[in-house]
């Protein structure tokens, strides 16, 4: 579909578009917008909680790295149902990734030493367990993130 | 920050009672947290029931919390919810909390470190 043609009102339905400042509070608003309308489609709540926890670390990085200094950047988040999937996708114009690239994730090795257990570095770990098809762009200024969750139950 | 403590069969039982623990709320769970478990007995059992939501912000509290509690006590989880189990199991964080199915069992079980 091009930019700007106007979506059959079948597609609308299945969609939802919300922007929101880069808040941790307004994230939280703008997870349950997302929970509430996925909830009408007959998505299963595995499928929600997949989708509540990608998005959640999505934007909290967003809010977190993105926009460090303040919380008054915005948020463009777009959702489609479409093929059994879940789309996401995220964009804000805030600082980009580092390289302009998408970190890879991994697994951390948890220490029989309870003071060195790590307090953070889950995120893109999450990301992309709970995720397909993840990709990232930075174009005009946009950091522009994508993803899909399968319907199906695991 | 609905958090309620009480004393149980020699263990100090902290309720949850909020429905999310993520980044919104994770600074000032660490903080009360800190201050409820300051004089705890040698278990500490937080009753996750109520709690549908965890993201990694909030699972960084709960392991803040138990790399601050004192020498001596053991923290322990009851009763996670779906997705908070998710987030403990894909973490691994599952294998370094001692975690037990609802607080009625928590309780009941003998002090085993």
């Amino acid at each position: 579909m091009k930019n700007g043609e106007t979506l059959p009102p079948e597609m609308q339905k299945n969609e939802l578009r919300i922007t929101f400042l880069s808040d941790p509070l307004s994230v939280r608003r703008a997870l349950e917008k997302v929970l509430r309308k996925l909830g009408g489609l007959g998505t299963t709540p595995e499928a929600r909680r997949k989708v509540e926890l990608a998005l959640a670390e999505v934007l909290n990085n967003i809010v977190e790295h993105a926009y460090p200094i303040t919380h008054e950047g915005k948020i463009d988040l777009r959702i489609t149902l479409e093929n059994q999937q879940v789309k996401c996708v995220v964009s804000d114009d805030g600082l980009p990734l580092p390289n302009s690239t998408l970190p890879v994730g991994h697994l951390q090795v948890l220490s029989n030493d309870i003071c060195e257990l790590p307090e953070g570095g889950f995120g893109w770990f999450l990301i992309g367990e709970l995720s397909d098809n993840l990709q990232y762009n930075r174009a005009g200024g946009k950091n522009i993130l994508s993803f899909h969750i399968g319907l199906e139950k695991t | 920050m609905n958090l309620v403590a009480e004393e149980k069969n020699g263990v100090l039982l902290i309720t949850f009672r909020e429905n999310r623990l993520d980044a919104a709320s994770a600074i000032q769970f660490k903080d009360r947290m800190r201050e409820l478990t300051q004089t705890a007995p040698d278990r500490v059992v937080l009753d996750m029931s109520l709690v549908s939501f965890l993201d990694s912000s909030g699972l960084g509290a709960i392991v803040a919390v138990l790399k601050k509690i004192k020498q001596g006590t053991s923290m322990e989880l009851a009763d996670l919810t779906p997705t908070v189990q998710k987030v403990f199991h894909l973490t691994r964080m599952d294998t370094i909390f001692k975690i037990h199915p609802n607080t009625e069992v928590a309780l009941n079980q003998n002090h085993v470190l």
